[in-house]
């Protein structure tokens, strides 16, 4: 079973992307990348399970009928983006893209995915790092117990007298999970702390992998350099919770892990891209993703505001003055831009 | 704001200690700049939109801006998120390492010169990144915590978990709630961690805090001082109970301790195995005074499991 949770956390995610590119960009003959289409999937289960999560805390549905929910809704899109990704495969067999293009040396493929490698074992098998503050775990198997979304306290396993606090009561992460390892017969805790961190971490080299697509064109040597030095920024930088590092390797099941290693990423690569009208949807699955994952409450979350800040460097760097103000720093007085 | 303002002004050196690495993304940009290398649109893009992320997280008054924005629950070195460091550090340290290790130079020996080019950034990143910081678990600690998990897996396998509330060392609770969602407890981690104290606006009583003062204390043996709080608590409860004399004085304290639990509602108690004789000399006392019959129903490595049965009227 855990081979067939595997599988599916694999392949379910990618169809279902590949599904909504086929049909959002069916006027244009873009490609439909792997990592484009496996990021879009798994932003859409988010989704899924933000939604259903909703219906259990506000409409108190139980756990069960979510599940059935689950996986009823799972069913339905698998089956709708399978019939489109059919359609447009026969039509356009150039349009899905499964692995990069050939070319190059084994050498930089080799080291990179072996740095992956070593580091999805050491993910999986170490002892997870109790992050601090982090109640997902004991979330997850209250939800288990009381058929129920937020019923008891997770930490007491007693009624709330209070209650608890909407930001946190909003986010949709836990009923995931807990979808997860109520459709598997998977320990809780494995799924959590060593199961997901596994898949997060491979989101996240997707999402790099974007952004080294975007930086270095079809210069593959160039791509894999650029993933083997995120993979030691990772390997090294792993020494406060805040980090990258500490994201990946000690606590990728947690909502701001997602953020920093797969949306944040995701959306700086859609950002590059400076094409709007073929990004946006990506953009706004990041921007409700984090709502989902991350408290925003203040604001409207990273997301939104790297994307904001990116539009406006964009405009600045047009912007008549500044133009002149560079070329007076970078050519001296009077020289051309 | 004034507390945000300050946050911002001494947050960036409390966040360089924790990431060195932040160096390495400035001194790329500024080889860029200065060294006026011909940059394609999107390389000028990450470059642009990282200078001006650093500056925003820099400069206080935009920090502060930055940390009002992302709610008041995360602290300054959380806007650093914003940030695109790994990107940019990667994307330098590529085209550094193309350019600096010739790698247009096709001569059969670029690939050790990347190589020696990659160690040597290898090592830098290894001497700004803080690797290794994360507090792995000692020995004696590692023990403590399989030995909570052993109790755990004990008290999921007893038919009283499923009914009682239960009272037991930090680790003990800890393990339980992580292992199943079955067992309910007199009070959980959010008494002690207050980052987990967070998610709900549910409080203790004093009563409740004084247990976990009592167990903290039975549980880290005689060295520990016993908590202020709890000595004044139970000078005002317990007549007779004085700190300077241990014997009897101390039988009685930790009687009426054990009987508060029970009035709070946990029956199902779990004691360091340590404190055995302790807790039986207690338990003794309490079925003199009010009539309730702790008794052992078991034991793990390291912990005794006690279940609290009795007269309930007596109480």
């Amino acid at each position: 079973m855990v081979i067939l949770l595997w599988f599916l956390l694999a392949v379910g995610p990618w169809l279902i992307g590949a599904g909504v590119w086929a049909v959002l960009g069916r006027k244009a003959s873009n490609l439909v990348h792997m990592t484009d289409a496996w990021i879009t999937g798994s932003l859409c289960c988010i989704g899924l399970a933000q939604v259903l999560h909703l219906l259990g805390a506000f409409g108190h549905l139980s756990l069960s009928r979510l599940l059935m929910l689950w996986r009823v809704s799972l069913a339905v899109l698998g089956i709708l983006a399978l019939a489109v990704v059919a359609v447009t495969r026969h039509r356009h067999r150039e349009r899905f893209r499964i692995l990069p293009q050939k070319g190059g040396s084994f050498l930089l493929p080799g080291i990179f995915l072996l740095t992956v490698l070593f580091q999805a074992v050491y993910v999986y098998c170490m002892p997870a790092v109790t992050a601090p503050g982090d109640i997902t775990v004991e979330t997850l198997h209250s939800f288990l117990a009381t058929d129920g979304i937020y019923l008891v306290n997770p930490l007491t396993g007693q009624a709330y007298v209070q209650g608890m606090s909407l930001r946190y009561k909003i986010l949709g992460l836990p009923t995931l999970y807990t979808l997860l390892a109520a459709s598997f017969p998977v320990d809780g805790a494995v799924l959590v702390q060593n199961l997901m961190p596994v898949v997060v971490l491979a989101g996240s080299y997707m999402a790099y992998y974007r952004i080294a697509r975007l930086l270095f064109g079809s210069d593959l040597r160039k791509k894999y350099l650029f993933l083997i030095l995120v993979g030691m920024i990772f390997w090294c930088g792993e020494g406060a919770v805040w980090l990258d590092g500490y994201a990946a390797l000690h606590g990728a099941w947690l909502g701001t892990s997602i953020r920093n290693l797969v949306l944040l990423p995701y959306a700086l690569s859609l950002g590059l891209e400076r094409d709007l009208r073929r990004t946006w949807p990506g953009m706004v699955l990041c921007v409700l993703a984090e709502a989902c994952v991350c408290w925003t409450f203040n604001g409207l979350g990273t997301c939104l505001l790297l994307l904001a800040v990116m539009g406006a460097v964009y405009k600045a760097a047009g912007w008549g003055p500044f133009l002149r103000l560079r070329a007076r720093i970078l050519e001296g007085e009077g020289g051309r831009p | 704001m004034r507390e945000l303002l300050l946050n911002a002004v001494y947050g960036p050196g409390s966040y360089f200690q924790s990431n060195h690495m932040v160096v390495l993304a400035m001194g790329i940009l500024l080889y860029f700049f200065l060294a006026g290398k011909k940059l394609a649109a999107r390389e000028k893009g990450l470059s642009s939109l990282t200078a001006v992320c650093l500056l925003l997280v820099l400069f206080p008054v935009s920090a502060a801006a930055l940390m009002l924005y992302q709610t008041r629950f995360y602290g300054y070195h959380w806007i650093w998120s914003l940030v695109p460091l790994t990107p940019c550090i990667a994307w330098g340290g590529t085209r550094l390492l193309w350019e600096l290790t010739g790698q247009q130079r096709r001569d059969g020996r670029e690939a050790w010169r990347l190589a020696g080019g990659m160690a040597a950034l290898l090592a830098l990143l290894m001497l700004t990144g803080n690797l290794g910081n994360v507090r792995s678990l000692g020995g004696e600690e590692k023990n403590r915590l399989s030995q909570a998990r052993q109790a755990a897996v004990y008290l999921e396998e007893t038919p009283e978990a499923g009914v009682e509330l239960l009272w037991a060392p930090r680790p003990v609770l800890e393990a339980v709630r992580q292992q199943t969602g079955g067992i309910r407890l007199l009070y959980g981690r959010n008494m002690w961690e207050p980052a987990a104290a967070a998610y709900a606006y549910d409080g203790y009583p004093m009563e409740q805090q004084r247990l976990f003062d009592w167990m903290e204390a039975i549980e880290k043996g005689e060295a520990y001082e016993m908590p202020l709080g709890l000595k004044v608590f139970l000078e005002e409860v317990v007549d007779g109970w004085d700190p300077e004399r241990p014997g009897d004085s101390r039988i009685l304290g930790d009687a009426y301790m054990l009987r508060l639990a029970a009035e709070q509602g946990a029956r199902l108690w779990v004691f360091p195995a340590g404190a055995t004789e302790r807790v039986t000399l207690a338990c003794g006392r309490l079925q003199e005074i009010c009539g309730l019959r702790p008794g052992l129903l078991g034991s793990t490595e390291g912990y005794t499991v006690w279940i609290c049965g009795g007269d309930e009227d007596s109480e």
